[in-house]
């Protein structure tokens, strides 16, 4: 027998689950789920929702259930075309999307400055500060001055040792 | 109705006020900028030497003494320099960044010479780098150059020379 999960038959295994199948077939399907272990663990977990479901208690229906839930249908439906409407419909707008537009008005007032400002200059306390790369750089720089001097001294007593 | 005019307003009023800093702002970067470039000494040496001896003291607090003195007796010697030996560090920061190291790798090598050798380099560089390049191209040819120096002599005089020549 091919295997049903490849030949996709799986309701041939759901049969064999519920005991649907002849007498011929089911022999078949136990000689096959002997050597398939897909079959056998697709057969295990099939099992184990049945078994869940049986176990299962649903809630007791109340009488007045469906009157309930089409009220509550009706309800919703009436609030979100009520929102619709205030949003579409120009002369009820105005008075609601006043705060919003206060609101975008601001937040532009804030862009534009932020957009629009100057950069302050940098900070430098008593204007004389240097960063520490700032005087790694002053230091390489005169490595390279005392390199060119000592390249070019005329003298001996020319090269100065910086 | 009053609200958006009103912002549209405060909008333009923004943009009229902040253009005449803009404009200061961007002369004062095209000044810069035009500084840097013909700026011919490292900049930083240059910030460090328009300071008073008082901000420069404030600027180099933060380093340990025995750093700070060395490095204060160095820019002083760089004060007192001459102008040929500023014309020197001039050309050397006037290459390109890539050349500029290859100096820095000659003179490694020229380190390592004798004294008596690198006086001698030193003062065939001086000869021939003020040179025309037509002239000092036939003086790298010559058996004159080429039977004074050995190879790796030869090679240094000529990158030295080439990069600190008067005429390139």
């Amino acid at each position: 027998m091919s295997c049903p999960i490849y030949d996709e038959s799986p309701d041939l295994l759901m049969d064999f689950a519920a005991g649907k199948l002849d007498w011929e077939s089911k022999q078949r399907m136990d000689v096959h789920l002997s050597k398939c272990a897909i079959c056998h663990e697709a057969l295990a977990a099939q099992a184990m929702v049945w078994k869940a479901l049986d176990e299962w208690d649903a809630a007791p229906v109340s009488m007045d259930f469906d009157a309930k839930l089409y009220a509550r249908i009706e309800t919703q439906h009436a609030t979100v075309w009520g929102n619709l409407k205030s949003l579409l419909l120009p002369a009820t707008t105005w008075f609601r999307w006043q705060p919003a537009i206060g609101m975008a008005g601001v937040g532009a007032l804030f862009l534009a400055v932020f957009l629009l400002r100057t950069p302050a200059p940098a900070d430098h306390g008593d204007g004389v500060r240097m960063e520490s790369h700032e005087i790694e750089q002053a230091e390489l720089a005169l490595d390279d001055v005392e390199m060119v001097d000592k390249l070019f001294a005329e003298s001996k007593g020319e090269a100065q040792s910086l | 109705m009053k609200l958006p005019i009103l912002l549209i307003a405060s909008l333009i009023s923004l943009n009229l006020m902040a253009q005449p800093a803009k404009k200061a702002a961007n002369a004062a970067a095209r000044k810069e900028a035009k500084k840097t470039a013909n700026q011919k000494v490292p900049p930083i040496l240059e910030k460090l030497r328009g300071m008073s001896p008082d901000e420069r003291q404030k600027a180099l607090k933060t380093l340990p003494p025995a750093r700070r003195q060395k490095l204060e007796a160095r820019l002083e010697a760089y004060d007192r320099m001459n102008v040929r030996q500023r014309k020197n560090v001039e050309r050397f920061q006037q290459l390109p960044p890539a050349q500029q190291q290859q100096v820095r790798k000659v003179y490694q090598r020229f380190n390592q010479l004798p004294d008596d050798r690198k006086a001698t380099l030193r003062q065939e560089v001086g000869k021939i780098a003020p040179m025309g390049e037509e002239a000092r191209k036939n003086y790298f040819n010559s058996e004159e150059f080429r039977g004074k120096y050995n190879d790796q002599e030869q090679q240094m005089i000529h990158q030295l020379a080439d990069s600190f020549a008067s005429e390139k």
